[in-house]
């Protein structure tokens, strides 16, 4: 067993991750370090986020990935101290432009929250309020930073309508969500991230619920409007294929750890985990033409309240040997930032399953 | 049945096997129902979201429900004072230490009147010299007869114009919820002063009124639930199976329908019981000398000044017997469905 | 809302002219010479077929013809109306009680989840609910009458000759029930609120806690609340029979309680179809003001 933990493939050492993070800079505008947040429940704790790290640059992109239950929109909600109850921040810090956002009192996050962090979610009609025109609710994201007179407000929002390419701005103004279409209701929700120019944004899962011709609509704005306002970007996802483009670098997700982080390159070309090749399995890639059927991974996420022991990721791995349900893997950087938590990275042995690999 | 298709999942894993198994295997039967609560929060926190609860719950509910309840302080003390009062009705004669009609001229006019609580009336006596403990013991039954007949006639129909409504649909559902709006327009202190108008003072028409006019909302709940309860797939499958209607009815959409017509069946006795009383406070509910409490704390009110516990221990009867109904109804609402806690 | 009305009275008109005797109904128990018998079958055409009649019973009330108190020698229409400004005055002062207190118990109780307030509301409302109207009248009066009888708090318990004083303990009586039930409500819907995507939306654009509750759930909370306010009218009525029996207020409610024990039948009648057309007028309103409360119906 020995042996096999030894040799990490890649021959650099092997770093801690808990010190410097592989992409922190002097210029990263957010890091994550060691966020654990719990949810106690009728039937036990829910690691919902594990002691997960991260860094954000200035203007870069990041994107979360992992399946539905992998902590990835929890991790995101705790930057901006959104975790809903019973959940809690358990450990960790979260340094944005140089403080901890969970040492901030209720006032100082308040400015931070849609001002300096915008954040657009997952399903554009049930968040937003259903009683409140769309332009009331864009002027209200910039009443409440810049103090503007309720008139400015409504110049400003109508701008902001047109930004995200609401067409004839003016006229919807007053119209409320009920009576604009999916896609055009997550521009809305956009136009409120974006309202103040916020230096991050956080964009959980922004496209799951739109038709698939809308989505690369939703995300070209969000491009366009990154460049446009030099924005930071965490992008959360499900679909690896989705992020191709827009990413910078990748944080692959599950069981509530980071279980591969790297570039963007690196995690499509090089990956070095078995969750994550059965992720690029299970998308369709245009880059690789008929490359064979997608195949989806089996098997269910775990229950984050009886993980399995050893590696989370084992009772659905293909290549699974006795070492990874006895011992947890590190996320240990085994090639130039690029980090993965897995006992065989980068030298996988033959799957033990029939499937072709 | 549901569980025969739960175990032949585990050979094929794709789809929920893996959770399902983990929550079975380690959750007690308790926990499982409980599942539906994890179901809330999974979508935050990641638990992986079990569909094996549902499934589970028609086995155990009743179970669940019970153990549930027997946590809930205000449902056990609904329960007991729910008690206390059935025994009161039952035992009424061997409880009451005094004939309710026993008239002592003798003692009123000592007194004057009603008399004051003394050790042997300890809630004294009314104007008539009758003992009020023994009354209040009597009337007991009267609130018991009023909230259970009045509540069963409202069941009947409600169960079966909301079980038709619900599960047939179309013209039925839209002929019977019309009938029900019009039934709904009426309040019923309103419809019994008529009906009583109609066929003379007396419990009866009290029952029948609360009865015909309360089985509106019923019906519409049963309609809700069942609508609901319908699409799910074990009514499906006994659907597939070629089980004729009745039978899916009976068997399939109506138990897993009942828990908010319980629930308000539950809380519609006490309200029944305070119509009760409502009518015979103005004179035109129960006829005397049957001792009711309303009709009690109508005699009471010309003494309101001098002897105002003619008044206040009626109504401590009439507070905590629908308080009892209401902490009970509470409590299995709570029991039934716990994430509205 | 039409065939409510015309479902409500043809309920009304079975139960009083097909259950009943109607001319029994319509006098009471008192014998009525054979003139007055002939006078009223032929008024209320008691020889034609019930669906005739009906709808002659229907021609009348169209006509706003209630007939005449057999006690007062006055036409009911004349005596309900005396009647009128004075239980309206009661139940609206009733339902503004009601609508305040209500919400704000409701959403401290809601925000305050758990706390010894929300505990305190949900055991304070369940013993309101269960406490009988005419009951917890008495108990007022006997509390401010009596014992407080020679204190500066001391309050009219019946009647209405001291202002705006007389209103204080009829109005909280009559809205008691309705405070609990519009706080126990407001609570419920308030918690199924805050648990909603939108919510976190506007945590997530910076507002304070205070404008998110109080803007942004309390206007999507209050939807039901007010829809059920209105549905609730229908109880209003009855706690109104005893709230204003109990507090000798001259309004509609005491007179068809007196009538009804009197056997003046044209009263109770009379005084039950207004009430009911009442009660349907005022769920005609909430339906409306649902319109402006919920964009989303407004607009389909």
């Amino acid at each position: 067993m020995a042996e096999i933990v030894e040799a990490p493939v890649g021959g650099e050492e092997a770093t801690s991750a808990q010190t410097r993070l592989p992409f922190e800079s002097a210029d990263s505008l957010l890091v994550v370090r060691d966020l654990v947040v719990h949810f106690h429940t009728d039937f036990g704790v829910v690691k919902a986020v594990d002691g997960v790290s991260y860094s954000v640059n200035a203007g870069e992109t990041l994107a979360i990935v992992g399946e539905s239950g992998s902590g990835k929109s929890v991790n995101a909600s705790a930057v901006l101290g959104l975790v809903p109850p019973p959940g809690k921040v358990h450990r960790g810090e979260i340094i944005f432009q140089g403080q901890d956002m969970l040492k901030l009192d209720d006032q100082r996050l308040r400015e931070i929250r849609g001002n300096r962090i915008g954040m657009v979610f997952q399903d554009p009609l049930t968040s937003l309020n259903p009683v409140f025109s769309v332009g009331a609710q864009v002027s209200e994201a910039v009443q409440i930073h810049e103090g503007l007179a309720r008139k400015d407000a409504r110049e400003r929002a109508t701008e902001l309508l047109s930004i995200v390419g609401i067409p004839r701005s003016r006229e919807r103004f007053d119209d409320y969500p009920h009576q604009f279409s999916g896609g055009m209701r997550q521009r809305v929700m956009i136009a409120m991230a974006i309202a103040m120019k916020p230096a991050l944004l956080i964009a959980d899962e922004p496209t799951t619920a739109l038709d698939v011709t809308v989505q690369a609509q939703i995300l070209d704005l969000l491009g366009s409007l990154q460049q446009e306002f030099g924005m930071a970007m965490i992008l959360i996802t499900h679909d690896l294929g989705m992020v191709a483009d827009q990413a910078d670098t990748v944080a692959v997700m599950y069981a509530g750890s980071i279980v591969e982080y790297g570039t963007v390159d690196d995690i499509y070309y090089r990956p070095l985990m078995p969750y994550t090749l059965g992720l690029m399995a299970s998308v369709a890639r245009m880059d690789q033409a008929r490359s064979g059927r997608l195949r989806p991974i089996r098997g269910q996420p775990p229950s984050l309240i009886f993980r399995p022991p050893g590696c989370p990721f084992h009772p659905r791995c293909d290549y699974a040997r006795e070492v990874c349900w006895q011992e947890q893997p590190e996320l240990l950087e085994y090639d130039q930032q690029h980090l993965a938590a897995c006992h065989f990275a980068g030298n996988l042995p033959e799957p033990i399953r029939k499937d072709e690999p | 049945m549901a569980k025969d298709m739960k175990r032949g999942a585990t050979d094929m894993p794709p789809v929920g096997a893996i959770s399902d198994e983990q929550v079975e295997d380690v959750l007690t039967p308790d926990q499982q129902t409980m599942a539906g609560t994890a179901t809330a929060i999974s979508t935050s926190a990641g638990v992986p979201a079990s569909t094996a609860a549902g499934a589970e719950v028609a086995l155990t509910l009743w179970g669940d429900v019970w153990r549930r309840l027997r946590k809930n302080r205000l449902a056990i003390i609904g329960l007991g004072i729910v008690g206390v009062l059935l025994i009161t009705a039952v035992f009424a004669p061997l409880i009451a230490p005094y004939d309710t009609n026993d008239q002592r001229i003798d003692v009123a006019s000592r007194c004057s009147g009603p008399c004051a609580p003394t050790l042997k009336h300890w809630m004294g006596t009314d104007q008539l010299g009758r003992d009020q403990f023994s009354r209040i013991v009597y009337g007991a039954r009267v609130s018991v007869i009023v909230g259970v007949f009045a509540v069963g006639i409202a069941l009947a129909l409600g169960l079966a114009l909301g079980a038709l409504s619900g599960y047939f649909g179309g013209a039925i559902d839209a002929l019977v919820m019309r009938i029900a709006d019009v039934f709904f327009a009426f309040p019923y202190v309103l419809a019994a002063i008529v009906l009583i108008i109609a066929i003379g003072q007396g419990v009866g028409s009290i029952v029948v009124a609360i009865g015909i006019f309360a089985w509106a909302t019923i019906a519409r709940l049963l309609r809700a639930s069942i609508l609901s309860t319908k699409e799910t797939e074990y009514v499906e499958a006994a659907r597939a199976l070629g089980a004729n209607h009745w039978r899916i009815i009976t068997r399939h959409v109506m138990p897993n329908s009942m828990a908010p017509v319980i629930v308000y069946a539950t809380i519609l006795i006490g309200s029944a019981i305070l119509t009760e009383a409502a009518l015979s406070f103005l004179g035109i509910g129960v006829v005397p000398p049957t001792p009711a409490w309303g009709y009690m704390v109508n005699a009471g009110k010309p003494f309101l000044t001098t002897r105002p516990y003619m008044i206040i221990f009626p109504g401590i009867a009439i507070v905590f017997t629908v308080l009892g109904f209401i902490f009970l109804g509470d409590g299995l609402r709570d029991s039934m469905d716990p994430r509205l806690r | 809302m039409i065939p409510v009305v015309f479902g409500a009275t043809l309920i009304l008109f079975v139960m009083l002219f097909a259950l009943g005797n109607p001319i029994d109904s319509i006098g009471g128990e008192r014998n009525l010479d054979r003139s007055v018998r002939q006078t009223i079958i032929d008024k209320y055409h008691l020889d034609d077929s019930l669906p005739k009649q009906y709808i002659s019973y229907m021609g009348n009330l169209a006509k706003g013809d209630l007939g005449e108190s057999i006690l007062q020698r006055r036409p009911v229409k004349r005596i309900l109306g005396d009647g009128m400004p004075w239980s309206l005055k009661l139940a609206l002062t009733a339902i503004a009680i009601e609508t305040f207190f209500g919400i704000v118990a409701g959403v401290i109780s809601a925000v305050r989840r758990y706390s010894f307030l929300d505990v305190f509301t949900t055991i304070g409302t369940s013993v309101l609910v269960a406490i009988p109207v005419f009951w917890l009248g008495l108990m007022l009066q006997l509390l401010f009458g009596v014992f407080l009888r020679n204190t500066f708090i001391h309050l009219p318990v019946s009647g209405v000759d001291a202002g705006w004083r007389s209103f204080i303990l009829p109005a909280l009586t009559l809205a008691s029930v309705f405070t609990a039930i519009t706080a126990r409500l407001t609570r419920t819907t308030m918690l199924e609120v805050m648990r909603q995507d939108y919510i976190r939306t506007a945590a997530a654009k910076g507002l304070p806690e205070r404008t998110i509750v109080y803007k942004h759930a309390l206007r999507n909370a209050m939807i039901p609340v007010i829809t059920n306010i209105g549905l609730d009218f229908g109880s209003l009525i009855g706690g109104a029979i005893l709230t204003e029996t109990v507090f000798s207020w001259p309004g509609i409610g005491r007179e068809l309680a007196l009538a009804v024990l009197r056997k003046d039948n044209p009263i109770v009648i009379g005084g039950t179809i207004i009430l009911i057309m009442a009660f349907l007028l005022v769920n005609l309103l909430v339906d409306i003001s649902y319109g402006f409360l919920d964009p989303r119906i407004r607009y389909d």
